[in-house]
């Protein structure tokens, strides 16, 4: 198989009438690493939703674009064929570890009832402790009698992990796993869904709204803005020479350890999901911007090998 | 210079048993001082914010604000106005049913009794030196964005005419974008109006854009002290080597993974992580903290400054130029 | 965030309608209280026409065992109930409001448990036992002002058991609320105790306690009706709901009318309470 394997293109999700993503399209490879990153109201999480087939459930729906998973068009999929996907295919790590889990049931049992509908050929007791192991915690005989609230906000987290993991997915979505989770256990977090990728030659989505994370965790990176995609490619690339005004600006915010210098801020909010606009979302906050931004339609225009852009003037941006 | 506020060996405990949430603690704040407080959840940290805000009273020590103890001061001293906070959940932290316009102007007419009208003018005055425009003034919390919330939150202390900004995370519910433009606005309020602040953060990069002296705790003691930017780049205590390393981006600092039940009631508190425990270390409390350089850390094996600097792995955000 | 987005418009949509039907439904109930005893030619307890008389043209309800007019008798009834339950929940309100937010907001521990304590021991006081322990000390000939023989007695008995439920509900908010940042800001700024209960907890508790007080009324008004039904309640020959549907159980098989009625006021009133309640219970804080 060629190309990539997860494809989102032009993706638009309406929920209630309101537009929250207009034109997202984010790509990742097999074993592949994509950072997604965006503020509130960027639909990050949508476009997870959306991958993951969920949006049925908040009266989403597909409006136009195409997803395509291992080369199969995911927006008309049925509820049986996502059943085949999800999980199995794609496994997902929501934010909240504390309110995923039952907190009445113990860790082994909640991990061996994923396991009997996921992977139902298994021995669901030892592949509990298998994906106990797997996610790196110690003594794996002991977590499986535990409930979560005498777990760590970590532990819990890689507890969630092995759940996703049950399926033996292709794919792991992360979204946002290590927002509540203090620096050293991030470290060690983001530490494990590397190793997890290599080791099981799984590609990762990590979503989130810190850039460091990305740089340090992914090989590409989606900068996403109001529901659409500003700017995608190399996560170094994107970093270190970034070509979208908003990028450039989010970093430029970004408070660094090495300098105190005065922070160059973005004057404004970003706006509410689902707001509509025309033009360029962006445009009322950037400082590149003329009155031709607010008109129109915006695509991503590649600037260099892998590396796209939606901005009318990108050129006089990066010079 | 004689410290504006000043916590002297404070504990603080809930509940009998179990350790103190903060366990015999030194902090004194010079005027106009910026200083950072570090630490992880559970350091003790905001706990420590309050007690200093004087609105939690420790279990023993005493904090004392221009020299006299918080529990000598009356509701309506004017050495309460000294001191003020501003909180993590900018909404949180507003009176629901009141606008932003009369939350300040509440405040001004509590302290300083002017007329009706004279307070409205000062709190909306207020309001838009915190950036806010006059249309945002009249509106509830609910009707606000997070960082409009946290302007309205600093207006409101600001209107108290404070010496210390107590700041408890003032950032971290906000978005990147966001948090730019309020840490440069506490930093231009340093600046103009001789604030000092107290800067209560897990961010590292956070507390090293606001502060020239930082101080991290670790499950209730301050483990290290000095100059902010000093710190982060060669950090003394075990602990922060660690957290400077976990930073993404950054690397050096390790940690022991495996738990050692024999040293859970060790005097040094990290010392279960820490990679460089040794035998000797039991005596942490009676070590000398003074390190050549003029620097701190409640370690006995701690790395001295000339040691080899923590690392960039990575360009963090070479863009920036 | 878009997902709360559609489930607050979802229930704002829900909430519009139930709160319009529950509200249409009890001014309608309200307002023949009032004017169906003005409009009509003869009392309560007028003798209209021959007992047992089915529902007609002239008596939509039919008549009862002395031949009294049902109809009007249901909406005289009716002022009697509704004004039995204004009383007892508003001042349950305003007392329990008040004690539950003095004892948690208090700093002194004794004078909250003191009170707690009351508290527990007027709810753990079984209800039915109470009245009729009142209705010996009272009398149930006894009236009050403009309270018939027998409604004093109810009135009583309710508030005692009633405003306790109030004062729970008010000391558990203002407990939560005491923690919230806003309430510590208010401390840190030096507000006086008075002012951060007045400006900062009162709206918040009274919130919480004004909307369980609108399903209270449907509880009051069951209850109030419910001891009549017992044959404790307001005594004869005044008419309310429970007394009138008490009269008619004995014939209920051949003269369904007198005791049908009644209920289904009584029923459709309830509805529309808990319909008003429901919706101002969900109003997100």
């Amino acid at each position: 198989m060629t190309g990539p394997l997860l494809d989102v293109r032009h993706l638009s999700v309406e929920v209630a009438g309101r537009r929250v993503l207009h034109d997202v399209s984010i790509a990742v490879d097999v074993g592949g690493s994509l950072g997604i990153v965006g503020e509130t109201g960027s639909g990050k999480s949508m476009t997870c939703r959306a991958a993951l087939g969920l949006l049925g459930r908040i009266g989403g729906a597909v409006v136009a674009g195409t997803a395509t998973f291992a080369g199969r068009e995911l927006t008309a999929l049925s509820r049986d064929g996502w059943r085949a996907i999800r999980g199995r295919q794609i496994g997902f790590v929501p934010q909240t570890s504390m309110s995923s889990l039952d907190p009445v049931m113990r860790i082994g049992r909640q991990i061996e009832e994923t396991v009997r509908v996921l992977d139902p050929g298994a021995d669901a007791r030892a592949r509990s402790l298998e994906l106990l192991e797997a996610v790196e915690l110690p003594r794996a005989d002991r977590i499986v009698r535990r409930h979560p609230h005498e777990l760590s906000g970590g532990m819990r987290q890689r507890v969630m992990i092995a759940l996703a993991l049950a399926g033996r997915p292709r794919l792991l979505i992360a979204d946002e796993v290590t927002t509540a989770l203090d620096v050293t256990v991030q470290r060690t977090i983001l530490e494990l869904l590397g190793n997890l990728r290599r080791q099981l030659d799984m590609a990762l989505v990590l979503v989130t709204h810190d850039l460091a994370v990305v740089e340090s965790s992914c090989e590409t990176m989606a900068v996403l803005y109001a529901g659409a995609t500003v700017e995608a490619g190399p996560a170094g690339t994107l970093c270190t020479a970034p070509s979208h005004p908003y990028t450039r600006a989010l970093i430029a915010a970004q408070p660094l350890l090495t300098d105190g210098g005065p922070l160059a801020s973005i004057p404004g909010a970003p706006p509410e999901a689902g707001t509509p606009h025309d033009g360029c979302a962006f445009a009322p906050r950037c400082s590149h911007a003329d009155g031709l931004c607010l008109g129109g339609t915006l695509a991503l225009e590649p600037v260099s090998a892998g590396h796209v852009v939606a901005c009318r003037r990108v050129r006089e941006v990066v010079r | 210079m004689t410290a504006i506020l000043e916590a002297r060996a404070v504990t603080k405990r809930f509940g009998v048993d179990g350790p103190p949430a903060v366990d015999g603690l030194d902090l004194a704040v010079a005027p106009g001082a910026g200083v950072g407080i570090v630490g992880e959840s559970g350091s003790g940290k905001s706990t420590l914010a309050r007690m200093l805000a004087g609105v939690l009273p420790p279990t023993s020590g005493e904090i004392a604000v221009g020299g006299r103890p918080w529990t000598a001061v009356d509701r309506r001293d004017q050495l309460r106005r000294r001191v003020q906070m501003i909180f993590q959940d900018p909404y949180g932290a507003l009176n629901p049913w009141l606008s932003a316009r009369d939350a300040v102007a509440e405040v001004i007419r509590f302290w300083d009794r002017p007329t009706r009208a004279e307070a409205r003018e000062r709190a909306s005055q207020l309001l838009a030196d915190m950036g806010l425009t006059a249309d945002a003034m009249g509106r509830r919390p609910r009707g606000l964005s997070g960082g409009q919330c946290q302007r309205v939150g600093i207006a409101r202390a600001l209107a108290c005419a404070p010496d210390v900004l107590i700041a408890d995370e003032p950032t971290s519910a906000l978005d990147v974008s966001v948090q730019a433009q309020i840490l440069n606005l506490l930093v231009a309020l340093r600046e103009e109006r001789g604030l000092a602040i107290v800067l209560i953060s897990h961010d590292l990069a956070v507390v090293r854009h606001l502060t020239e002296d930082a101080a991290v705790m670790y499950a209730g003691r301050i483990v290290e002290r000095a100059p902010t930017h000093e710190m982060f780049r060669s950090p003394a205590h075990p602990y922060t080597r660690l957290l400077v390393g976990s930073i993404p981006g950054m690397s050096g600092g390790e940690a022991r993974t495996a738990h050692d039940p024999g040293v859970a009631d060790h005097p040094c508190r990290f010392a279960p992580r820490c990679p460089r425990r040794a035998d000797d270390c039991i005596a942490v409390r009676s070590h000398d903290p003074h390190l050549p350089g003029g620097r701190w850390a409640e370690c006995v094996h701690p790395h001295l400054p000339a040691a080899a600097p923590v690392q960039r792995t990575q360009t963090q955000h070479g863009g920036r130029t | 965030m878009t997902v709360a987005l559609r489930t607050r418009l979802d229930r704002g949509r829900r909430r519009g309608a139930s709160l319009w039907w529950g509200t249409g439904v009890l001014s309608a109930v309200v307002l023949l209280c009032v004017l169906a005893p003005l409009l009509s030619p003869h009392g309560p307890n007028e003798i209209v026409a021959v007992p047992f008389s089915a529902p007609s043209a002239e008596y939509p309800f039919g008549t009862d065992a002395l031949g009294r007019d049902v109809f009007v008798r249901v909406w005289v009834g009716g002022r009697l109930d509704l004004v039995i339950a204004a009383i007892v929940v508003g001042v349950s309100l305003a007392v329990g409001t008040v004690v539950g937010i003095v004892s948690g907001a208090t700093p002194r521990r004794w004078l909250d448990a003191l009170l707690m304590r009351f508290v527990d021991a007027l709810v753990a006081f079984p209800f039915v036992i109470l009245v009729l322990a009142l209705i010996v000390v009272v009398g149930r000939t006894r009236s009050f002002w403009f309270l018939p023989p027998g409604a004093p007695a109810i009135v009583i008995a309710s508030l005692l058991v009633n405003w306790s439920i109030y004062a729970r509900l008010a000391r558990a908010e203002t407990m939560s609320l005491r923690g919230s940042d806003h309430v510590a800001a208010g401390r840190m700024l030096g507000y006086p105790q008075s002012r951060i209960v007045g400006r900062h907890l009162l709206p918040g508790v009274v919130r919480i306690t004004a909307s369980y007080a609108v399903a209270d009324v449907v509880i009051v008004v069951i209850a109030t009706a419910s001891l009549a039904f017992l044959g404790t309640g307001v005594q004869a020959p005044t008419a309310e709901w429970g007394s009138i549907m008490y009269e008619g159980r004995a014939v209920l098989g051949t003269s369904w009318w007198i005791t049908t009625f009644p209920g289904l006021v009584l029923a459709v009133t309830g509805l529309a309470v808990t319909l008003i309640a429901d919706a101002l219970l969900k109003v997100e804080r």
